[in-house]
């Protein structure tokens, strides 16, 4: 599995350079990145748990992708990315998707997993219409807005990251002054209420804090695969404990773990990440893919580079949990057998 | 109803309706509880006894009518009050461990950012030893068998400390040894001078289990001491024959309100 | 707030600046003529097609509570067409069908796998997978951009644009975009299964145990639901992209749900709403100069919000209508009422609308607009005289109210005696029913009475003639003890629900005891034994069963004037 050292060597120094480049944190906007990334973690990774706990899993994927259009209208208002105006366009259309989910709901008979489909769909079209309109200006043509839906962690600016880092306080606060709260309303929402805890005050909380988490991610994984910085380190944490504040504690491990590792690899060059594929065809042997077609011509995105890394955590955890993984469980019930046959062997003598 | 040097009731229901999905399921109940008995509340399926017990706790909104504690509304005696809600109505895969489940009864006392600290944790110790599961007390919930659930439950309702508990459907779905170790629960919890008011679905053990009964089909048909309303004529009466024009009517109300 | 005002007006109008002016002739005629035709054609019946296809499978899906999955799996084709296009080097549609078998069942598998192998739940599980593959799928397309023709961009929002550009064969010597043609077979498999199996997805949708109990095999359905939708999600992709199939899923088969409730209403709605939004869409894009899935779809919710407004059932407008009209009724009625009670009936002294307003406690200027529109219903008569004059229920209003009367205080009487309700608290509940129960629902509530002469308050309920013509005429039910009458005839259909014909033994019965202008005298109602005795004139004593008393017809003219209230 040595692959820098099957590399060819140019690629192998240059990897080893970058790495060397991204790891030393010397350089600011890697610094500035990674610490956004770190902070994302913890507000995703946190906030998480209790969407996964209470089944609001999409709700992050629809207020995700509802952000498109506030994002749109922000840049329309100075032409820029500004941080400050595209986050209250997205807050604002985040908003306003939450509370038009929550009107379809009270107002027809459909499912909530209909009504946030609606809406996610509904809002995304009206962005994309609006992203060509953007790009149909002479003045929006440049703007990179196109980021938005992969992400692009690298173009975090310091502003960014003190709003991101604002943000986060707010949610980090918010979580732990009612963590016992959210605790108990997601266990058994119903005993909560006979406590005489404001139990619906509570939901649109913790959905306002998510709000702010999805709106702040944008520009790190961008709007469609970012439910997944919601949901995958939080059900991968599941996996592992069965206390809920050491739940919280490595949901906001994995996510930033896999934050910064993604990064590290979407900062990678074009010709590092080519050498590696190279390598990998070789070794896999298909020799009938083209190889010369195989190759990247920019680093890719930091979304789905993050996403991956997330999924490869879950599965490890669903495969090697201690408690409650597949392999585990395997392996726990071979000993059983082979104990159960040695004891019966034991009595037949 | 009562003379002004009485004591208030211990629940005083005054004619409460209450709606599920905009249609009316409980109409006009007017009751007064009785301090430290053990009340059974039966009736059919879909006769409205969750809803009552629900709306009691001010957990779905009444349409008309009030509820008392003690001669003061709801809101200002939580404190006074315990509630057991339906097994099913949680996860039990939530990651929390048997006594956290215990510690969340004394949330209602702690205020925010409060965390339970030791009397707490020694409280829902005793409480757990009990109803007989002290040595779970670090188990994960959802290794537990139903009658080790209910019985979670139960502790976490001592832990509130209450005067009055609500119980809805204890008894469903627990094995023998479960049952009659919550029944002998309740009895001394009666013996402490608390009220427990309990949705039953079994008339075979209902006489044996409960003080007084409160038979409920959509009204309230009767409510009483065991001996003088657990007759067959009042039993017909809750389970015989749908009062169908009172179901349509309710499907009309909530036709104009949908 | 006016920064914040001034703001969102800025934004809006630099918006609106964006927009092109709108004209008829060049963004809508003029692409259904000359050379935009083929383009136009093509577009809009891809769009139609996708559209249609989506919005059938659709309905099962949001009926069945599966949106989730559609979500799903219109991500993970992106998966899917890149692995195809991996292994078979080609986008052909032997490709096209391997990518449809890899999302459906890559998806579906790893789902079931996470739920079943650990606690994780259904949303999280489909979150996961999802997402995963789809990143999966974006990395690897970036590395095969040059081989695929696609880009992570157009997995997203699709290209329909370039469909009339695509690749063409020829169909009796006229060429057709290979990607319409294959969403047309498509949508006529679509078709056929749907035809095949309507029953099939009727009771699965709506009662998976009933299915399962009829032998009707429902995994068998919902994989073929699946295959079905893996084949359109691949077919529509790289027309709409992934989050664009979504909601033309989701978003036709709403509208449509709100619409009707019964299945086949709902799957021509949502094809109209589908084909309408492609049609619409695809003008609008053409105006704005924007994407014209994007714009498709968010036609689509439009239409939404048009029915969840305005649909004729469930539209929140329509529901608001409805609720004032009950509001409106409820005031004429009530002001009806009162003018019963207050004894303002024909004949009788009129009443100001002063007294009117001050013994019904509402406000006089209230009074006087419901009175104004009564008077224009008919309900009322004013009457001049002295001290300004008043009103008083015209005979039609007079007929009005006493219905409602009557309505109430059966009400009370069923809610005393058969709810088993204390009579001091049966007043409030039964002012709000008394709006809501029709004739019919009143008579089955007088029949399970017994039909009683006083509610539980002791006053009198007022009767209901049977014949409109003569005011005077009763079913025999009607009459309390004591009363007096004649015979007048047999009402083949009193408004009570017994419906039993009438036999030709029950007129033999009648024919022989008594005839027709006999007088008579009701001396005992037996109402739970469903007896009513009269004695005749002549001394004979009959017994009459409820079925029977409810057919004959009386008159009590003259004799009525203590007891009929």
């Amino acid at each position: 599995m040595d692959f820098p050292g099957v590399l060819a060597n140019a690629t192998s120094s240059q990897f080893l350079s970058e790495m060397a480049r991204f790891w030393s944190f010397q350089d600011g906007s890697v610094r500035t990145s990674a610490a956004a990334m770190l902070l994302l973690g913890v507000s995703c990774g946190s906030l998480g748990c209790f969407v996964v706990l209470r089944r609001l899993s999409l709700v992050g994927d629809s207020l995700g992708h509802a952000v498109l259009p506030g994002v749109c209208l922000g840049f329309m208002v100075t032409w820029s990315k500004n941080p400050l105006w595209l986050f209250v366009g997205a807050t604002a259309t985040a908003t306003i998707a939450s509370l038009l989910i929550g009107t379809i709901q009270r107002n027809t008979r459909l499912k909530p997993d209909v009504a946030m489909g609606l809406v996610l769909s509904g809002f995304f079209g009206v962005g994309l219409m609006l992203l060509s309109l953007i790009q149909n200006d002479s003045r929006g043509g440049q703007g990179g807005l196109n980021q938005f839906f992969f992400g692009q962690a690298a173009a975090i600016s310091a502003n960014d990251l003190m709003l991101i880092a604002g943000v986060t306080a707010v949610i980090v606060a918010g979580v732990v002054v009612t963590f016992k709260e959210l605790a108990v309303s997601s266990f058994d929402e119903g005993f909560a209420a006979s406590l005489g805890l404001p139990t619906r005050r509570i939901h649109y909380f913790l959905m306002a804090l998510t709000g702010m988490a999805i709106v702040i991610s944008i520009q790190a994984v961008g709007v469609v695969l970012l439910s997944a910085l919601l949901i995958t380190p939080a059900a991968t944490a599941l996996l592992l404990t069965d206390k809920l504040p050491r739940m919280v504690m490595l949901s906001v491990l994995f996510a930033a773990f896999a934050g910064i590792v993604g990064l590290n690899v979407s900062s990678l060059s074009a010709e590092v990440l080519n050498g590696f594929l190279d390598v990998v065809l070789t070794q896999v042997g298909r020799s009938g893919l083209e190889l010369s077609a195989s190759r990247m011509s920019t680093s890719p995105p930091t979304g789905p580079v993050v996403v991956l890394i997330l999924a490869m955590t879950f599965l490890t955890a669903l495969v090697f949990s201690p408690r409650y993984g597949v392999a585990t469980k395997l392996f726990r019930r071979c000993m059983r057998v082979r104990a159960a046959r040695a004891g019966m062997e034991g009595a037949s003598e | 109803m009562t003379n002004s040097n009485s004591p208030p009731p211990c629940v005083e229901i005054h004619d409460l309706t209450v709606s599920y999905d905009k249609k009316p399921v409980l109409w006009n109940i007017d009751v007064s509880l009785p301090e430290g008995e053990l009340i059974g509340v039966i009736g059919p399926n879909g006769a409205g006894k969750s809803t009552l017990i629900k709306a009691v706790l001010g957990l779905i909104p009444a349409d008309s009518g009030w509820v008392r504690v003690y001669g003061e509304p709801l809101a200002r005696q939580r404190r006074l009050v315990g509630y057991v809600p339906q097994r099913e109505s949680v996860d039990w895969d939530f990651p929390v461990t048997v006594r956290d489940v215990v510690l969340m009864g004394t949330y209602g006392r702690l205020g925010l950012l409060q965390r339970p600290g030791k009397t707490e944790r020694d409280l829902a110790d005793r409480c757990l030893a009990d109803v007989g599961m002290a040595d779970y007390r670090n188990r994960q919930i959802s290794n537990l068998s139903g009658g080790q659930r209910q019985r979670v439950f139960l502790a976490r309702a001592l832990a509130q400390q209450s005067k009055v508990y609500f119980m809805d459907e204890p008894f469903v779905g627990v094995d023998a040894a479960t049952e009659s170790a919550i029944i002998a629960l309740l009895r001394t919890m009666k013996r402490e001078g608390r009220t427990v008011i309990v949705v039953h679905h079994d008339l075979q053990t209902a006489p044996d289990y409960f003080d007084s009964i409160l038979m409920l089909n959509m009204r309230l048909v009767a409510f009483g001491p065991t001996a003088k309303v657990f007759t067959p004529e009042l039993l017909q009466k809750t389970y015989g024959g749908r009062l169908t024009i009172l179901t349509e009517a309710a499907e009309r109300v909530a036709g104009t309100r949908r | 707030m006016t920064s914040a005002g001034v703001l969102v007006a800025d934004v809006l109008l630099a918006a609106s600046r964006l927009l092109p002016s709108f004209d008829l002739h060049e963004h809508v005629f003029d692409l259904w003529r000359g050379a935009a035709l083929p383009d136009t054609i093509w577009t809009v019946s891809m769009g139609g097609l996708v559209a249609l296809a989506c919005a059938w499978l659709g309905c099962f899906l949001i009926l069945q509570g599966q949106a989730l999955l559609g979500d799903a799996i219109s991500h993970t084709v992106l998966l899917g067409i890149v692995v195809a296009a991996l292994v078979t080097g080609s986008v052909g549609s032997g490709s096209l069908l391997l990518a449809a078998a890899i999302t459906g069942l890559l998806t579906t598998s790893l789902i079931e796998a996470i739920r079943g192998a650990s606690r994780i739940k259904e949303d999280a599980a489909t979150g996961i997978v999802f997402t995963s593959l789809f990143a999966l799928g974006v990395l690897l397309l970036s590395t095969l951009a040059s081989k695929a023709h696609l880009d992570p961009q157009h997995a997203l929002y699709g290209m329909l644009e370039f469909v009339p550009s695509g690749e063409k064969s020829g169909i009796f010597g006229f060429p057709v975009p290979v990607s319409v043609l294959r969403m047309f077979v498509l949508c006529l498999l679509l078709l056929a299964g749907l035809v095949a199996f309507f029953k099939q997805l009727l009771v699965t949708s709506f009662d998976r145990q009933l299915a399962e109990s009829l032998g009707m095999r429902p995994r068998l359905i919902r994989l073929l639901l699946l295959a079905a939708l893996s084949l359109t999600v691949v077919g529509a992709f790289s027309s709409v992209g992934a989050v664009l199939v979504v909601g033309l899923l989701v978003a036709p088969p709403a509208t449509a749900y709100l619409m009707t409730d019964r299945l086949p209403r709902m799957l021509a709605w949502a094809s109209f709403f589908g084909v309408a939004s492609s049609l619409v869409g695809y003008h609008v894009a053409y105006w704005l100069e924007v994407t014209a899935a994007g714009t498709m779809v968010a036609v689509a919710c439009f239409w939404f919000t048009l029915a969840f407004l305005f649909a004729p059932r469930e539209g929140v407008i329509s529901r608001l209508f409805r609720q004032l009209v009950l509001r409106v009724r409820t005031g004429h009625e009530n002001i009806a009422r009162l003018l019963l009670k207050l004894g303002a009936i024909p004949e009788c002294p009129p009443v100001s609308l002063k007294t009117l307003a001050d013994s019904g406690d509402r406000p006089l200027a209230l009074v006087t607009t419901i009175v104004q529109q009564l008077r224009w219903r008919g309900w009322i008569e004013r009457v001049e005289g002295t001290g300004g004059g008043g009103v008083r229920l015209s005979n039609r209003g007079l007929d009005h109210a006493r219905r409602l009367d009557r309505a109430h205080r059966l009400w009370e009487a069923y809610l005393v005696e058969r709810v088993g309700i204390a009579h001091d608290h049966v007043h409030p509940t039964a002012e709000e029913i008394e709006h809501l129960l029709d004739d019919q629902l009143v008579a089955r509530l007088d029949d399970a009475l017994g039909h009683p002469g006083v509610d539980p308050h002791g006053a009198p309920i007022p009767r209901v003639p049977v014949s409109e013509d003569r005011p005077t005429v009763f079913a025999l039910s009607r009459l309390q003890v004591g009363e007096t009458g004649r015979l007048v005839g047999l009402s083949p259909s009193v408004d009570s629900p017994r419906t039993e014909p009438q036999t030709p033994e029950t007129e033999a019965i009648i024919a022989l005891r008594f005839k027709l202008g006999e007088r008579f005298r009701v001396v005992q109602r037996d109402v739970a034994g469903g007896t009513w005795t009269i004695t005749l004139d002549d001394g004979r004593r009959i017994d009459t069963p409820h079925v029977l008393a409810d057919q004959i017809l009386v008159d009590v003219e003259a004799n009525t004037a203590g007891a009929a209230g």
